[in-house]
């Protein structure tokens, strides 16, 4: 009866193959290691120009812009593809923003009243600008 | 003989429904059609088309409801569905479903709806809602700017249908929509150029001229593409990217975005004119909820309770009325049939097994999801009507992204642990098709409730003393399989579709409506039972034929002994690719042959071919009306059992009432594998295990496969899965005779 030995192998086996893929998965694609290891690190590192004129423009993406406060739309600074999707929800250069919500993960914000959920990478390429003018009323 | 009608020829006008996702088009388009619907899908493509009709005196509607879609340019499915109904089939009246409540944004398509220039109707929907909120319309100014009618409706309420079905008669006589918006001179200069540039195309005489302009400052792909098929189209895309250029250097921003721009510019002036809020916009009452239901911490484990409930529902809610209607089937409905043939002469003839164990099997396969359907139907509709879905997949997109999928795509895995069929079906709320496919392909690889019995009799057999962890580890096993053949196929067939990132609306909390979550669990039912029941109904025939046709020895037509079968020695064929798995018999072959149908058959398959009498073949003597009492009792019964069921569905109850296993099927197996393992049967009975949770999913899910994602995605899964199980299975078996040694 050698059989109650090889089961516990075979269950540590998977378990090992299963802890391999998920660092795997979350290990392997650049993206993912990026993510993992906090973008506010990572991003210094690659200095962008225009992102630094943003900055000196007094423009803040969206992502840091704090909740419940008026911002205005700026510059969307993604592809084609995705401008499109954001126009056609009425997040047109000019508009008014409010953040609704910010966990950490995908943005909820209010535009044209309704809300729209936004992937954290989008809110970095967005540009708002939140000035007295844009909070005065 | 011919009746010939004596109505007068009605006028039959053709209608779409368009408007934002959640605007209530679906909602209008039952209150106006009611029962007499179609559903199915576009040609191609997976998204819902539905059609109806409705007649009033002498006039004729056939209504399609239109996908919901945010524009009219080419970028989505649903926007390309909906702009090439409109543009190919001209629609006689386009009715433009808006939500009053979100006026502005709901403005942007209609915007473009008109610049169609089809004649059109808006439908201000929701008007209960907006004016509860203090906002007041000015209908006559909207409907002027617009240069179309416009009717406030409450479809939910059924108020403003006649309204709006006047209208309709009236638009479709009407002249051509007079709509122009201005986009100011330097945009409003370069549409003059190229429309006299188009004037020589022959596409002007298909699609309004201004139309074509306006698309192509904006660089549609599909008019583009149509443009360039034309004779000279070359020359004149030329000229559309110098006026987009010449645009672009004059205002300093991408054509797309000064055209997007200018038309909420112009809709904001029109909503600013047209509408009076009572009170300014504040933190709304879905805000609120959504501090909690989208909460740094509180969101996913709130998630992980809502989709355990869905969970629940689709297995618990359902087993009652599975196992009724199978009690039914097997018990008085076989015997009323078998008694019928009886008296016809035919009883113990092929004809009385053709209807029993074929059809009336078959049937049984197939009413037997009509339940778990319904229930997984109920939960979903609940889930979408109320808004919830939504912050779902908003909670949850961080994680799943992480594997490439979306955070909508873990609803239909979850349900994967109850039944592979409704999550197959679950797909349908994904977003995008790349996504759909990806998640439909990786179900099947989540242990589905069919599997289990048949790991319960296995590691009671084989590892009784840990018999618990060994099924434990299957299922973790069928989730690590899905993570690796989720990331291969990612890498292979189903690359990311860009760094898109999420863009989705989150719709208003809305307390879900009876009568549409109704109507959307008999439509998905249905459209299940017309497109798989066939498939199932024929792979049991096929299953009984083999079984009843005689192959050498004595046997007649079903009449013959197992082994001497056709299935017999079809299943002797497939025992030499098994055995280096450990399990190269026929007898095993022939039981996962028969798991095709569903897995759980696989243990009665097994019992029979290891000719076990099963206790339940005791067939008693019963009359007619004793037979009708039990099948009400028992409907009675299991609508108790489902009441009973719903306080259980939040908690944790794991009933193992699966531990009837008879120690002669057991001792039987035993033996049987002892033999084909060459004396490793445990590692052979895992083996076997690991197989059933891998291969080919069974035919009903094979079916919804093919109706959700399309027969070439199909057969990928039927074969992939089949070489991944039998991979994995040959690694199990050999390591674990390395290993065991014994
Ligand atoms: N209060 C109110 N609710 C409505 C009205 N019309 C629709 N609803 C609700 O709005 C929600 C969305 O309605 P649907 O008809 O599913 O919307 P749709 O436009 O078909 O949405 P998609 O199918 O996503 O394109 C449902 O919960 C409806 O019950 C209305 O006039 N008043």
């Amino acid at each position: 009866m050698s059989i109650p030995l090889w089961p516990t192998l075979w269950l540590a086996l998977t378990a090992l193959l299963a802890l391999g893929l998920v660092l795997l998965v979350v290990l392997l694609p650049a993206e993912s290691r990026r993510r993992l290891l906090g973008r506010r690190e990572a991003q210094p590192a690659v200095i962008d120009e225009r992102a630094q004129a943003f900055l000196a423009a007094g423009l803040l993406p969206l992502s840091d812009c704090p909740r419940d406060r008026t911002a205005c739309l700026r510059c969307l600074q993604v592809d084609r593809c995705v401008v499109h999707r954001l126009l056609e929800l009425g997040l047109t250069p000019g508009v008014e923003l409010r953040v609704v919500q910010d966990n950490g993960g995908p943005m909820l914000v209010s535009v044209r009243g309704s809300r729209v959920a936004l992937g954290r990478d989008l809110a970095d390429n967005l540009w708002v600008e939140m000035g007295d003018r844009a909070n005065g009323k | 003989m011919m009746t010939i009608a004596t109505a007068p020829a009605a006028r039959a006008l053709s209608v779409a429904l368009a408007g934002n996702p959640n605007a209530g088009k679906t909602t209008l388009f039952n209150a106006l059609t009611g029962a007499r619907q179609h559903v199915g899908n576009w040609p191609g493509k997976t998204v819902e088309k539905k059609t109806g009709a409705l007649v009033r005196d002498a006039l004729r509607l056939d209504i399609t409801d239109l996908p919901g879609a945010y524009s009219l340019s080419a970028y989505s499915l649903e926007e390309v569905v909906a702009r090439d109904f409109i543009l190919d089939e001209r629609p006689d009246v386009v009715v433009a479903v808006v939500d009053a409540a979100n006026l502005e944004r709901n403005l942007y398509l209609v915007v473009q709806l008109l610049e169609l220039e089809t004649p059109g109707v808006i439908a201000l929907n929701m008007i209960d809602v907006a004016t509860r909120q203090g906002l007041d319309f000015d209908v006559a100014r909207l409907s002027e700017a617009l240069g179309a009618a416009v009717v406030p409706t409450a479809a939910r309420r059924g108020e403003g249908l006649e309204p709006i079905v006047a209208a309709i008669a009236a638009a479709a006589g009407a002249p051509r929509s007079l709509f122009r918006l201005d986009y100011g001179p330097v945009v409003e200069s370069e549409i003059d150029a190229l429309l006299a540039a188009l004037a020589q195309s022959s596409l002007v005489l298909a699609y309004p001229p201004r139309w074509l302009a306006i698309k192509l400052l904006e660089d549609d792909a599909d008019v583009a593409a149509k443009l360039a098929a034309e004779a000279g189209g070359a020359e004149l895309l030329a000229t559309a990217t110098a006026a987009r250029a010449r645009l672009e250097a004059a205002l300093g921003e991408d054509a797309d975005t000064v055209l997007a721009d200018r038309r909420y510019a112009w809709i904001h002036a029109l909503v600013g004119r047209a509408m009076r809020a009572e009170r300014a916009e504040t933190l709304t009452l879905s805000d609120r909820i959504d501090r909690f239901a989208t909460h740094r911490l509180l969101g996913i484990p709130l998630f992980l309770a809502a989709m355990w409930l869905v969970f629940k529902i689709t297995t618990d809610l359902s087993a009652p009325w599975v196992d009724w209607l199978d009690a039914v089937l097997t018990g008085p409905l076989s015997r009323w049939m078998l008694a019928a043939l009886g008296a016809l002469g035919l009883g113990e003839t092929w004809v009385a097994s053709l209807a029993v164990d074929g059809v009336l099997a078959g049937v049984g396969s197939v009413l037997a999801f009509v339940p778990v359907l319904l229930a997984l139907y109920f939960a979903l509709a609940v889930l979408e009507d109320s808004g919830y879905m939504a912050r779902g997949a908003f909670v949850m997109d961080r994680l799943m992204k992480r594997i490439g999928l979306q955070g909508r795509s873990f609803l239909p895995l979850m349900v994967g642990f109850g039944c592979s069929v409704p999550a197959i079906y679950a797909t349908r709320t994904l977003t995008n098709q790349r996504d759909r496919v990806l998640t439909g392909l990786l179900v099947p690889f989540i242990s589905c409730g069919a599997r289990l019995p048949v790991y319960v009799l296995f590691a009671a057999i084989f590892f009784p003393a840990r018999a618990g962890l060994v099924i434990l580890g299957l299922y973790v096993l069928g989730i690590v399989v899905a993570l690796g053949v989720g990331l291969l196929l990612q890498r292979t067939l189903l690359p990311a579709t860009g760094e898109a990132g999420l863009v989705m609306e989150l719709p208003p909390y809305r307390l879900p409506n009876a009568r549409s979550i109704g109507f959307h669990m008999w439509q998905r039912t249905r459209a299940f039972l017309q497109h798989a029941a066939s498939l199932i109904l024929m792979t049991t025939l096929v299953i009984w034929l083999l079984t009843a046709i005689p192959l050498g020895g004595a046997g007649t037509f079903a009449d013959t002994p197992m082994p001497e079968s056709a299935f017999g020695r079809v299943s002797a064929l497939a025992a030499p690719a098994l055995r280096p798995l450990g399990f190269g018999s026929w007898e095993s072959g022939g039981a996962l042959i028969t798991g095709l149908v569903a897995k759980e058959v696989v243990v009665s398959t097994l019992a029979q071919i290891h000719d076990v009498a099963s206790a339940t073949d005791a067939v008693g003597t019963t009359t007619f009306a004793g037979d009708l009492v039990e099948i009400v009792t028992s409907f009675g019964r299991a609508v108790v059992e489902t009441l009973r069921a719903i306080p259980g569905l939040v908690g944790i109850n794991l009933a193992t009432d699966e531990a009837g296993d008879d120690a002669a099927l057991s001792a039987a197996l035993r033996a049987s594998f002892e033999e084909t393992s060459g004396g490793h049967a445990a590692a052979a009975g895992l083996a076997f295990m690991v197989f059933v949770l891998l291969y080919t999913p069974c035919m009903a899910a094979v079916a919804a496969e093919r109706h959700e994602l399309g027969t070439r995605w199909m057969w990928l899964s039927l074969f992939g899965q089949l070489a991944i199980a039998w991979l994995i299975a040959l690694a199990v078996f050999q390591l674990g005779r390395l290993l065991g040694g014994g």
